[in-house]
């Protein structure tokens, strides 16, 4: 089944889309594929951005 | 660090999944990427050895560990509750031990605090409740029946079982704990 695909066009860091992209080629994956996969990721584990940040040093 | 376009095409819904992450968390697309990858790096999510499965792993035992932080703050909110309610309880026991007027029965003044309690909302503690019943006695000495004033103070939904008159005046013949009904009663049976 072919999945429709959408276009984003966005703004983001310079630096973080470059560790975006450092991540995405550590694993073989299109910047693209590696945001699909992180999405899921973050939707499963049911973590705000407030989760995440606290004690963010830990 | 400046910032930078980036144009993508992505799956559908995985747009749509990314845009209700974002939305929850009133922020743009790019935005909300920005934030996640930077908490990613700052909570070394992102280092050499963390591939997807890896941060999926750790994704999970924060979310344990918050699971584990907000049960561990309510069963101490509970312990609080608990010792509270303990201590009221305690506070309560006392007040209902303390010795009583001869005229006052241990089942009317069980009556009365409780009644308080419920509907005054006036939780005796043992100093007033002791000031209570020492003025209460000066009724009794001037000839009063505490159990009538007090089951009458209920009737009526008074605040206090015995007021001046009981304390200034020797009860007058005839006269049941100040219930002028009654008398009145009393007068018209006659």
């Amino acid at each position: 089944m072919v999945m429709e695909k959408a276009p984003v066009s966005m703004r983001m860091d310079k630096g973080l889309r470059e560790v975006w992209r450092i991540l995405a080629e550590r694993e073989n994956r299109s910047m693209t594929n590696y945001l699909e996969s992180l999405l899921i990721v973050l939707r499963d584990s049911k973590l705000t951005l407030d989760d995440l940040s606290i004690n963010e040093k830990r | 660090m400046g910032k930078v376009v980036v144009s993508i095409r992505i799956d559908s819904d995985s747009k749509e999944l990314w845009r209700r992450l974002a939305e929850k968390e009133g922020r743009s697309l790019g935005g909300y990427l920005d934030r996640v990858i930077a908490l990613m790096e700052a909570r070394d999510l992102l280092n050499d050895a963390s591939t997807m499965d890896v941060i999926a792993d750790r994704l999970v035992t924060i979310s344990n560990r918050l699971e584990e932080m907000i049960l561990q703050g309510s069963k101490k909110m509970v312990k609080v509750k608990e010792s509270k309610v303990q201590r009221g309880q305690e506070i309560l026991e006392q007040v209902l031990a303390l010795e009583l007027p001869s005229s006052l029965t241990p089942a009317v003044w069980q009556k009365w605090v409780i009644r308080l309690r419920v509907k005054r909302n006036n939780h005796l503690d043992v100093a007033t409740a002791t000031a209570m019943l020492e003025r209460w006695e000066l009724a009794q000495e001037n000839g009063y029946d505490l159990d009538e004033l007090v089951e009458l103070a209920i009737q009526r939904n008074n605040a206090d079982a015995v007021y001046e008159s009981h304390i200034d005046q020797p009860k007058r013949e005839g006269k049941r704990g100040g219930d002028h009904a009654s008398l009145f009663g009393e007068c018209v049976n006659a």
